[in-house]
């Protein structure tokens, strides 16, 4: 029930689920749906008037398409059916008028039998229909709805029976346009939807090709394809298909990333550069395709890369260089092998630090001046073997060995104590008393080690310069 | 000393006459606390879009062990100062999975490198590290490229100064010892970098509460295109970040006040 | 090698060797630094006893708000509290203060009063130059910035040092994250520099280390993020708390002095609380009297106007007595001030009463603070005050809601804001707020978060159910839902601000503002102290409560309907007494709007108590409540007032306690008297278990007296269940304790209503109506019930209403005088506010003798707006001039678009020919469907009336045809849901009263079949009830076994099917069944 509080719902059925409402994913469904409706015609749009109950609607306009698909009654159950094959529950309704459809798919199509949820107005009868149906169906605003009601005006026919001009001076003139534009007195303009154009280009070689140069100049060939549209849309390539169609009919594919967006063709050829030398041609590539999978708006300002000092007036350029160069790495070495470290707010060594794509994004700037941290970092904690003790209850042992080494130290510093992320560890909390000592402790001759104490046992950690 | 300074201003001037790379007049202004390390260079500081290498003590297992310490983070210090000069970002490439690959982003920026200023590439082997030194040197927006590769040699190195020259980048060879002392695979090998540095650590001075002081590291410049080697003890205030000369200890032992802990 | 595995934390440093080293904490933050401290006063106290700290300071952070709970914690710990606090700056770093005497006390709270009076609610603003100014007698520590001292601290240290001139210190503390040791050593030499020395302290915000995740959940709910963000904000450890004085030792090895300055500090400050003397105002003490002597002659005074025909002998002795008492205790001024207020309100025709264990006196009933008199209700005096205890006399005064604000104001301008304050109430987390913010902080997704609050009961401070969670589709062993469970049970209880108590002002004679920090209160005007009523108590501080009542607005406005009409002249003691006429009604349970016994489980209990004199009313109001009925005292008084059950007493010594109610306790007086008598409590100990069950929620402490009475208890020969029962319904109690000395004043008002009610319904009705919103029921079935009793109502008319409702004289055919109901404008929906009040009141004024002549005549001369006309319009209020509902709407239609009323009125009636207009005519069902929409009433036919051939035909049995149904036989009754309730304290049953036009029908729901119904339970306008008829005299049930919506039917009231559901009867605000709260007996009611 539209309207009613989440507590009250929950009270009625306390088994309830709920899912977040996502107007933007709704819409960009029904964006799609009327996308996919092109099969019937043309022309199809989306209904933006505001329906009782929140049921989403679309408009299509058949004239002239019916007999491809063996009438308009035919026409309606394959919709129908398919529509319902997707799992969507269906109303529809023809006529006319754009008004009269719509009247016709919510107040007439009942949905309850076998063919109920279509309503098909026959030519010329339809005006008798309507007069029948609330008022509601002329697409009115709830208030004048409201209002109409309230003066005992339910009907079509009531409304069609008041004087035009007192009615227009007390409702406006909304009311009686609708009834015109629903009963064909007046038209009312159908704006087809723009269809949307992929990011896709293609290319086809007179003769297949299997050289490796050929094939990179027909990827750089495609990325120019792409260039004047990404500059066009102010957009930016951020993640790229490459199709290449063997004579076999096999399809080889390789992907690339970018680190922001690009359109330098030159740029966004070299990201596939690496993983061409080893294709295997068979009897030739007959054809190519380009996709771009992502995007993202690239302006004619770039945000520097490097931030404070330094801004240079060639800083855009550098910013796009440095990015060019990121991919390059990332192609030959992998994604998760060019890192950008970023700060993660942890206390816990391991977890302070995360790595981003790109530079900024919210992300805070630097590390808080904690205490002292190490240049180097285990991957992982090692366990030392205590020699001698410290001369302190709590300090770091004397002398210890770890990697097949004594260390003797002569001066330590500490402790930094460091509970865990209560909140991360599975089982509870945990009790308080599990913390690390972490110390900083140099030998004689100034090699410094991060240590830490848990419960008795000493680890190494890190490596301070 | 006057007379070394008049000297070095000399061959600077003909450095100059017989003409170099592209960019050889620039080079890093070293800050004043620095400034007998300036003055043994004969650029007056570090050349910029050169090769240089940084190494640990071959002879310490610490550092087989643990990686290069003090030269990881005289390096860094280095490149940081040319990072905020330039206004743009180090790359810093090292082989995945080795001893090198453990550095900590958090500690690096106490050295000068703030998560805007550093990348870091973890290449498979050598050869990748040094491609990846190569693709970074050609790449005019970078400050500089530090590279971990133990197997560079003479040719690697003449690459990475062709590269460094060609982009305008300066680069370092950064490398522990552990193996035999000069010995292929040491990556303390000659590499005709325009600068040799060894870098180890040293005692730290005492202070005045129960606890640590700051770093010291026993800087040798041992190779230098048109200079000659020299030493300091340099000291790195990991609170301050500042690098300067370390004050001499007195008969070079540990005059410390009595230690109350550790 | 290693140190094994230590149970604590180990100690750095070298372990100390024979005695314990000395130390204090003096820099601790409660949870009344709200979301900054993570335990109670009362927890760190104890804790820092238990680690045997020399003594321990509250310094929260701009307040005092926590220092009397901690002081109180302390009497039982044996420690020695320091009042202190931290003052945050604006300029300037901040502080902690300790004042060393009384006066320096006094220069705190008025430092914190200038800073809080400042700033706007909540906040505090405080500059350097404040703190110079008031600085004398106190002790500094100055705090350093968390990474180590900076140029700007150095200054402000120097600064605050010339300030405190040798007074001031340089807090430092080890964090233990990593950098002590150079800290402490910068601190070290900063302190030096400043000439100031080095205090060691903890800057404690728990007093235990297990309360760190809940410390960090604090910090999230502040920063209004989840653990998972909230990143550095949270701690990295859990040092931030109380430490043995070992511990603290050994961080501080370096800096013993600076351990021993913490002890010295502690021995310097000598103030304690208990040093602030109470003193009342004496401002009504005429010239060359004492107010003693001016107390006794007001009361001898008022004796004689009470008692014209001469005072009793009895009564003379009570007041005597009383007198004697208050001289003792010197209460005199307390009462003067309680007796001034009366006499302003009744000065301005406010209606007032007193009620509370004070007000119940000889002396009280004589200054006219009460309107009960002591002679017919035999109260315990002993309870007024007593001299043994030095319990401070309670009295709140109950005054028409509508007006008391002019009362508060008046306090406000005679005593002055400095010496005139609200006590505060402490808002702590409930439940369901606690889980709400708990599950946000940890990042529990919205939905299950509602769904986990979902589970509690309105406002419940129970832990909550893990069945109840299941039942949510929730897994309550889910380890973060399990967390989030745990950390919302430690959380419940926490402050979460500082509110203004409902009307208890603290008065004194010296500026207030010395004794305790006044800041500014949410509402304007209104100041706040900051110590609630609790804190107020453990200091014997008086207050008096001015509270608001909506009764007693109702009231006064029927007396004054009766007064205009040519009825009687009454006042609240005027009114004839003991009247059988209203006794018989309540006995019926014809209770509807009737104060405090309006409910379904009073009216339910009224036929069966057989309410025949005052006393009973005070039974009455007291039986139905939490208490009694968790006590399980409720049938087994009833099965002896019926006399099937034979009345004994426990034992010789309580007889005298339990006689007037038959040997069960009902009234918190008794409990307490059996705790003295039965269970051998000294009378401080059952004032401490008093005061145990007031702050039930807040501490639980109530079990700790638990054992000691059950003991006592069989210790003196009673048995174990009535011992048991006995303490179940102390604890009943302290969710609402009820006295009889409420009861007693409340019953007064139940008489009055109640006989209001059955002598002058019509004006009963009208006065209820008028001071809406209050009470149980809705308009509608206010309405309908006076028309059940014979009233005429009628309908809204442009020509005829007010905005009020109004009660219109006639002559009945026969010459019999009478009275009708008119509706006024306030009814219709949209038309209640102000701003529809005074064009309401416009529509009046200018109205014509004759009337208006059309819609357009009230349009041009009161200039009222289409809008307020189209809503008349709706209403039907132009029927009356023979104008139909449509056709009005249709008329008014056109003003809408118009232009100006002025200008256009000559255009409208020129041009304005317009065709005519034929509109549908309303069909009877659609006027009543129309009435509701617009009036939420309807005078027509009842909606079931219309419907009546169709229920018949589905079998359904009318109200009127329950009446003389058969215990035990099986019926259908039809009906529309008109109220709703679930009490707390009915075992989940819910109670539906459904309406024909007959009457009501009252269900009863078990909840095995809500379970099955949900839907119609809780949504259904138009019920269908399947059950069982039961009968028990006059009690009538249907015990329902299943339950069906049918509110499709009412569709068959209008012309389709569809409009049918705009027959949205607006609920009544007990027709609540998910938000109705626990428990029904607020004070507050209305």
């Amino acid at each position: 029930m539209p309207g009613m509080p989440l507590t009250d719902a929950r009270a009625v059925f306390p088994a309830l689920v709920v899912a977040e409402a996502d107007p933007a994913a709704d819409a960009r469904a029904l964006e799609a749906l009327a996308e996919w409706c092109v099969r019937y015609t043309p022309w199809t749009a989306v209904d933006d008037w505001p329906a009782p109950g929140g049921g989403a609607g679309l408009f299509l306009d058949i004239t002239g398409c019916a007999h491809l698909f063996g009438g308009e009654a035919a026409l309606l159950r394959d919709l129908r059916d398919r529509l319902r094959g997707f799992g969507f529950s269906v109303r529809l309704g023809l006529a006319d008028t754009k008004g009269a459809a719509w009247a016709a798919a919510r107040f007439m199509a009942a949905g309850a039998d076998e063919d109920d949820d279509i309503a098909l107005l026959p030519e010329g009868s339809q005006r008798q229909l309507l007069m029948g149906l609330p008022v509601e169906s002329l697409r009115l605003p709830p208030a004048v709805v409201e209002s109409l009601k309230r003066l005992g005006v339910r009907r079509v026919a009531d409304l069609d029976a008041l004087p035009r001009a007192p009615l227009a001076a007390r409702l406006g003139r909304e009311v009686g346009k609708r009834l015109d534009q629903a009963l064909g007195r007046v038209p009312e303009p159908f704006t087809p939807r723009a269809a949307v154009e992929p990011w896709r280009a293609r290319i086809h070689f007179a003769e297949p090709i299997a050289r490796t140069e050929d094939v990179e100049a027909a990827t750089l060939t495609l990325c120019r394809d792409h260039h004047p549209r990404l500059e066009r849309e102010g957009l930016g390539a951020r993640r790229l298909v490459l199709e290449l169609f063997r004579v076999d009919g096999t399809v080889i594919r390789r992907t690339a990333g970018t680190s922001r967006p690009a359109r330098d063709p030159a740029h966004l050829a070299r990201l596939f550069k690496e993983g061409l030398d080893d294709i295997d041609a068979g009897f030739g590539i007959e054809s190519m395709a380009l996709t771009l999978t992502a995007l993202d708006p690239l302006g004619a300002e770039q945000t520097g890369f490097t931030r404070g000092a330094g801004t240079a007036p060639d800083a855009a350029e550098r910013a796009a260089e440095t990015a060019r160069l990121l991919d390059r790495l990332r192609t030959r070495l992998g994604e998760a092998n060019v890192l950008r470290p970023a700060p993660r707010e942890s206390h816990v060594p391991e977890a302070a630090v995360t790595t981003v794509e790109a530079a900024g994004g919210g992300a805070p700037e630097a590390w808080p001046m904690l205490s002292p941290r190490p240049s180097r970092l285990l991957p992982r904690p090692e366990a030392l073997e205590p020699v001698e003790p410290a001369a302190h209850a709590g300090a770091p042992p004397a002398v210890f060995r770890w990697r097949r080494r004594a260390w003797r130290l002569a001066v330590a510093e500490g402790p930094e104590r460091i509970g865990p992320e209560w909140w991360r560890t599975p089982g509870g909390i945990p009790a308080p008393s599990v913390v690390r000592d972490y110390w900083r402790a140099g030998d004689e001759a100034g090699r410094r080690l991060w240590l830490f104490r848990k419960g008795s046992d000493w680890f190494v950690q890190g490596v301070f310069p | 000393m006057s007379d070394r300074r008049h000297l070095d201003r000399l061959r600077r001037r003909i450095r100059a006459i017989e003409g170099g790379a592209r960019e050889d007049g620039a080079v890093l202004a070293l800050p004043s606390a620095l400034a007998p390390v300036a003055g043994a260079l004969p650029w007056g500081g570090l050349p910029l879009a050169h090769l240089h290498q940084v190494v640990g003590d071959p002879l310490d297992p610490a550092e087989a062990a643990t990686g290069p310490a003090a030269a990881l983070g005289f390096t860094a210090l280095l490149a940081a100062r040319l990072a905020a000069s330039k206004g743009a970002a180090v790359l810093w490439c090292v082989r995945r999975g080795s001893v090198d690959d453990t550095l900590y982003a958090p500690g690096l920026a106490r050295l000068g490198l703030p998560p805007d200023r550093l990348m870091i590439a973890r290449a498979a082997d050598d050869a990748e590290v040094l491609w990846a030194m190569e693709e970074g040197l050609r790449c005019p927006a970078l400050a500089a490229v530090i590279g971990q590769a133990r197997d560079a040699d003479l040719t690697a190195g003449r690459r990475l100064q062709l590269a460094a020259e060609a982009g305008g980048v300066t680069g370092f060879l950064l490398a522990a010892g552990g193996r035999a002392p000069g010995g292929k695979g040491a990556g303390t090998t000659s590499v005709a970098a325009t600068t040799r540095w060894r870098v180890v650590p040293a005692p730290s001075a005492p202070v005045g509460w129960p606890g640590i002081g700051p770093a010291r590291w026993s800087v040798t410049l041992e190779r230098c295109r048109g200079g000659l080697p020299a030493h300091w003890t340099l000291e790195w205030n990991d609170e301050t970040g500042d690098l300067g000369m370390a004050a001499p200890l007195r008969d070079g032992s540990l005059d410390a006040p009595e230690r109350r802990r550790a | 090698m290693s140190a094994p595995a230590p149970a604590s934390l180990p100690v750095w440093g070298p372990a100390s060797q024979g005695e314990r080293p000395a130390y204090a904490e003096l820099d601790v933050t409660t949870n009344f630094s709200f979301l900054h401290g993570a335990s109670h006063p009362g927890e760190l106290v104890t804790a820092a006893a238990a680690l045997g700290l020399r003594a321990i300071a509250i310094t929260d952070r701009n307040s005092l708000a926590g220092v009397v709970r901690a002081w109180e914690a302390a009497k039982d710990a044996g420690i020695r509290v320091l009042v202190g606090c931290r003052l945050d700056l604006m300029d300037c770093a901040s502080v902690l203060v300790y004042p060393v005497d009384r006066a320096a006390y006094g220069r705190l709270c008025s430092l914190l009063t200038t800073g809080r009076r400042r700033a706007p609610k909540g906040q505090c603003e405080l500059y350097r130059a404040d703190l110079e100014a008031h600085a004398e007698g106190m002790i500094a520590a100055v705090i350093p910035p968390e990474g180590g001292p900076t140029p700007t601290f150095l200054t402000d240290l120097k600064a605050l040092a010339d300030i405190f001139d040798g007074r001031c210190h340089l807090a430092a503390r080890c964090r233990l994250d990593g950098r002590d040791a150079r800290r402490l050593a910068a601190l070290d030499a900063a302190a030096r520099a400043a000439g100031v020395p080095l205090l060691a302290t903890n800057a404690a915000r728990m007093h235990t280390r297990s309360r760190r995740p809940l410390l960090d959940v604090l910090t999230c709910i502040r920063d209004h993020v989840t653990v998972e963000t909230a990143g550095w904000r949270l701690t990295a450890n859990a040092e931030a708390h109380l430490k043995a004085p070992e511990e603290m030792a050994a961080l501080f090895a370096d800096y013993p002095d600076a351990l021993a300055r913490t002890v010295a500090i502690a021995e310097t400050c000598t103030f304690d609380l208990s040093e602030l003397r109470y003193e009342y105002p004496d401002d009504d003490t005429s010239a060359g009297s004492t107010p003693q002597a001016e107390l006794e002659r007001l009361a001898w005074e008022g004796a004689a106007w009470r008692w014209p025909e001469g005072l009793p002998e009895t009564v003379r002795q009570t007041i005597e007595n009383e007198l004697r008492v208050i001289k003792s205790l010197d209460y005199a001024p307390y009462f003067l001030t309680v007796h001034d207020i009366v006499r302003f309100a009744r000065s301005r025709g406010i209606l007032c009463q007193g009620r509370g264990s004070a007000a119940n006196s000889a002396v009280c009933y004589s200054l006219g603070i009460t309107a009960v008199d002591p002679s017919k209700v035999d109260l315990l005096f002993e309870r007024f005050v007593s001299a043994a205890r030095d319990e401070p006399p309670d009295i709140d005064v109950d005054f028409e809601h509508e007006r008391r604000e002019e009362v508060i104001q008046y306090i406000y301008e005679k005593y002055g804001r400095h010496r005139a304050g609200l006590a505060a109430t402490v808002i702590t987390y409930r439940t369901r707020s606690a889980i709400r913010d708990v599950g946000k902080a940890l990042g529990l997704s919205q939905d299950a978060v509602s769904a986990l609050a979902g589970t509690v009961w309105g406002s419940s401070s129970s832990p909550v159910e893990h069945d109840h969670v299941r039942q949510a589709g929730l897994d309550p062993e889910e380890p973060r839902l399990a967390l989030a469970l745990a950390l919302a049970d430690e959380l419940r209880g926490f402050p979460r601000h500082l509110s203004q108590h409902v009307g208890g002002f603290v008065l004194t004679r010296g500026p207030l503002s010395e004794v305790v920090p006044i800041e500014n209160a949410a509402m304007e005007d209104r100041t706040v102290i900051q110590w609630d009523k609790d804190d107020l108590d453990a200091l014997g501080m008086l207050k008096i409560d001015v509270l608001a009542l909506g009764m007693l607005t109702c009231v006064r406005k029927a007396f004054d309907l009766l007064r205009e009409t040519g009825g009687p002249d009454l006042t609240l003691a005027t009114l004839p007494p003991e009247d059988t006429a209203t006794y018989d009604m309540l006995c019926k349970g014809d209770s509807l709007g009737v104060f405090q016994v309006e409910s379904r489980a009073q009216m339910a209990m009224l036929p069966r108590l057989q309410p025949r004199c005052f006393y009973d009313l005070v039974i009455e109001v007291a039986i139905v409540r939490p208490g009694p009925i968790q006590g399980d005292m409720v049938h087994p008084y009833l099965r002896r007032r019926q006399g099937l059950e034979r009345v004994t007493y426990p034992s010789g010594a309580l007889r005298k306690t339990l006689e007037k109610t038959l040997g069960v306790p009902l009234f918190q007086e008794q409990a307490m008297k059996i705790a003295i008598d039965g269970a051998g409590f000294t009378a401080a100990e059952a004032d401490n278990l008093r005061r145990a069950m007031a702050a039930f929620r807040r501490s639980g402490t109530i079990h700790t007296f638990r054992e000691k009475f059950i003991r006592g208890m069989i210790g003196n020969g009673y048995t174990p269940d009535f011992a048991e029962s006995c303490f179940r319904q102390i604890e009943g109690f302290g969710e609402y304790g009820f006295p009889e000395s409420h009861s007693a004043s409340f019953a007064l008002l139940v008489y009055v209503s109640a006989w209001l009610k059955r002598h002058h319904p019509a004006a009963f009705a009208c006065a209820l109506l008028n001071s809406q919103p209050m009470g149980f029921y809705s308009a509608d079935q206010i309405v309908q019930d006076a028309r059940r009793h014979g009233v005429e109502v009628r309908p809204v008319d442009v020509n005829r209403s007010r905005f009020d409702n109004t009660l219109e004289v006639f002559t009945r055919p026969g010459g019999k005088r009478d009275v009708a109901l008119r509706l006024g404008f306030r009814q219709i929906k949209g038309l209640s506010g102000t701003v529809s009040a005074l064009e309401c009141d416009r529509i009046v004024t200018l109205r014509p003798f004759k009337g208006y002549a059309d819609a357009e005549d009230v349009w041009s001369r009161a200039q009222a707006s289409a809008d307020t006309l189209e809503k008349l319009a709706h209403a039907d209020a132009f029927a009356g001039l023979g104008l139909a509902r449509r056709d009005a709407l249709w008329a008014v239609g056109r003003l809408k678009a118009a232009p100006l009323p002025l200008f256009a009125v000559a255009d409208a009636r020129e041009n304005g020919q317009e065709p005519a207009v034929f509109l549908p005519d309303l069909q009877p069902g659609e006027h009543v469907v129309e009435d509701y929409q617009s009036l939420r009433l309807t005078l027509r036919k009842h909606p079931l009336a219309l419907l009546r051939r169709d229920l018949d035909r589905d079998g359904a049995v009318s109200t009127r045809r329950l009446q003389g149904w058969t215990d035990g036989r099986k019926v259908l009754v039809a009906g529309l849901a008109v109220c709703r309730q679930r009490p707390g304290t009915a075992k989940g049953i819910i109670f539906i009263t459904l309406e024909d036009e007959y009457g009501v029908a009252n269900l009863i729901v078990r909840s095995e079949v809500f379970e099955k119904h949900r839907q119609a339970v809780l949504r259904g306008r138009l019920l269908y009830a399947h059950g069982r008829f039961q009968k028990d005299g006059l009690v009538q049930h249907v015990i329902v076994e299943r339950l069906t919506d049918m509110t499709g039917k009412l569709a068959l009231l209008t012309q389709e099917g569809r409009e049918g559901a705009g027959l949205a009867l607006t609920p009544s605000r007990a027709d609540r069944v998910g938000r109705f709260p626990e428990g029904m007996g607020n004070l507050d009611h209305g």
